[in-house]
């Protein structure tokens, strides 16, 4: 173990040379950086070995296999055999896909809503509030529940939507009887209780999000705003939120990127019904492979599935750039 | 005078919106000790007698697949941090030419979705009789899922440590995995702790590919849960207070790992975000 004494200091290139140190009294520059850059690229690729090998097989393979599978009739046993483009053209014309697609529509613009308007509501409370232990204390108990496992959330939240559920027994308490139901069983309500469990969603980790941001913002520009009459709505409307384009930008795109790959509420919660009511692509692509044994149309949906899921973080990200500019 | 008003208004929405999100927890506690007669007759308030067999028969159920997940974190995580150390000294220090090559395949896996990779894992696991079934298959897959994060993060890292530091111990006759071993992992320790824990919660978390390829022995927490609740939405009477003790002790793990690293996952979560 050694200590950085003045003396040693170095720069990089006499470090370097150290490594392959020159034996001829013909000092050659060229040849000794050569065999320096064999050695590096030997070591260097010893380091990241464990890696490769690895990633090679559990993800760079399994990727292959999806994308060559996605062009065969293959049932995982059997030798797949070769349909072209058949499975695609199978895709476009499905049904069930179309009404899962279409599910998905609502909940993603849902699950965007839910994941950027009540943490950044939240955070300005919290931003807002005068004592710091406050703040200290409110942030704290906000993280708390990241303690419930996810899968927990989703059989509890599977519970109180029953219709002798928490959420029920709410709607007795302030009079609205008439609105009790079994939500997770009737096609009318199911889509909108699986986009709208987990009441307050403020994620512990978009309020944080959202939090630093608002303290990372200068102090000149709030009190520049408070001269021109930018306090209490005005000053969020106008000053906070453009400030924090950066963070709903992130937030935005990794929620969309999680609600096109909705899948263990649906499976868990509804299995996709009643009907279709609750189909996503996602628990198609399951069901297609999984259940159903049919992996080639299987993955050939995936692979569109992952073209819209890279078309629409690249459009989020865009469309919230250009509102900065 | 208004001033004072806000401020109240504030605390109380604050109040409000930090017991709705607690909830669940406190949910879970007075629920976990009530027979099917209580849980039945009211699901809000401590019972008036307590029913500690929820407890005993949950724990029958879940202390297994605890510690089954528990064997899968530590040594998944151990394996990413191992790998992703070496990778990442590679990218950051060694430099060797052509690494960038090479880190852009890494870092691209940031965009492949889990689920395009669900089905061939799937297909792929469940012939390789060497690890289907046991914990290696779910640690493998996981292993290579958490490389290109614990990579990015890492190297980011690394590359904040003096160049001064490093060349000294070379010149001092110190080999590349010394360096790594002895200047370079000292200084990224918090690091290295934030990337553990976003690890171990995930794959505390992850309920897919263990349903899929693990055998009834090897089951982690989240499956035994799911196969423990059975059919949730339907209405026919379940026997709620062992459930609900089971997902509490579910999370003691947790509420043990936070304990001492909150701050470690929350830094290293924030800071990979603002990193995007």
């Amino acid at each position: 173990m050694s200590t950085p004494a003045s003396g040693l200091q170095t720069d990089s290139r006499t470090a370097g040379a150290r490594v392959a140190p020159a034996r001829s009294a013909a000092y050659d520059p060229r040849r000794s950086q050569r065999r320096r850059n064999v050695r590096a690229v030997g070591l260097g690729l010893l380091f990241i070995a464990p890696t490769f090998v690895i990633l090679g097989y559990f993800m760079y393979y399994p990727a292959y296999v999806a994308f060559v599978g996605s062009l065969t009739d293959w049932d995982g046993f059997n030798t797949p055999r070769a349909v072209g483009l058949q499975n695609f053209a199978n895709a476009f014309r499905d049904g069930n896909l179309r009404v899962a697609g279409l599910n998905n529509i609502p909940w993603a613009i849902g699950k965007v809503f839910l994941a950027v308007v009540p943490p950044f509501l939240a955070a300005e409370l919290i931003f807002h509030v005068r004592r710091q232990r406050w703040q200290y204390l409110y942030r704290t108990l906000f993280v708390v529940p990241l303690i419930i496992p996810g899968i927990v959330t989703i059989l509890l939240w599977t519970f109180y939507y029953r219709s002798d559920g928490l959420v029920n027994q709410v709607l007795g308490f302030v009079g609205l009887d008439a609105l009790q139901q079994p939500w997770l069983t009737r096609p009318s309500t199911a889509l909108g209780a699986l986009i709208f469990m987990g009441f307050p969603w403020v994620t512990p980790f978009n309020l944080l999000i959202f939090y630093s941001g608002l303290q990372a913002i200068p102090g000149e520009i709030l009190e520049a705003g408070a001269l021109d009459g930018a306090t209490g709505w005005r000053r969020v409307l106008f000053i906070d939120l453009p400030l924090l384009v950066s963070q709903t930008r992130v937030l935005v795109t990794l929620a969309i990127i999680a609600s096109v790959q909705a899948l263990l509420e649906p499976l868990l919660m509804t299995g996709g019904g009643p009907g279709t009511s609750t189909l996503t692509p996602i628990l198609y692509v399951y069901r297609t492979g999984v259940e159903y044994g049919d992996f080639g149309y299987s993955m050939s949906i995936s692979l569109i599935l992952f073209l819209v899921v890279l078309l629409l973080s690249v459009a989020a990200n865009r469309l919230t750039r250009s509102r900065k500019a | 005078m208004s001033h004072r008003i806000a401020a109240a208004s504030r605390h109380g929405i604050l109040a409000i919106l930090v017991f709705a999100s607690l909830f669940p927890i406190y949910y879970l506690i007075v629920n976990s000790v009530k027979d099917p007669a209580q849980f039945g007759a009211d699901q809000w308030l401590p019972p008036a007698s307590l029913t500690w067999a929820n407890w005993s028969r949950a724990s029958d159920v879940i202390s297994g697949p605890i510690l089954n997940t528990i064997i899968i974190a530590l040594v998944g995580t151990t394996l990413i941090i191992v790998l992703a150390a070496l990778a990442a000294y590679a990218f950051a220090i060694i430099k060797f030419p052509g690494w960038k090559i090479f880190y852009w395949l890494t870092f691209g896996l940031l965009l492949v979705p889990s689920f395009l990779l669900l089905i061939p894992l799937y297909l792929q696991i469940s012939r390789l009789e060497v690890i289907d079934g046991g914990y290696f298959a779910v640690i493998l897959p996981s292993a290579a899922a958490g490389q290109a994060f614990s990579i990015f993060v890492l190297k980011a890292a690394f590359e904040e440590i003096p160049q001064d530091m490093i060349d000294s111990a070379r010149v001092d006759g110190a080999g590349e995995f010394r360096v790594l071993l002895n200047i370079v992992a000292p200084l990224a320790r918090p690091v290295f702790a934030s990337v553990a824990v976003i690890q171990i919660v995930a794959m505390w978390n992850d309920y897919l590919l263990p349903s899929l390829v693990l055998d009834a022995a090897h089951r982690t927490v989240s499956v035994a849960l799911v196969a423990f609740t059975g059919n949730p939405s339907n209405d026919s009477s379940a026997d709620f207070g062992p459930l609900m003790a089971g997902y509490l002790l579910s999370a003691v793990p947790l509420i043990v790992l936070f304990a001492f690293s909150m701050r470690s996952y929350i830094q290293g979560l924030t800071s990979g975000a603002s990193k995007l």
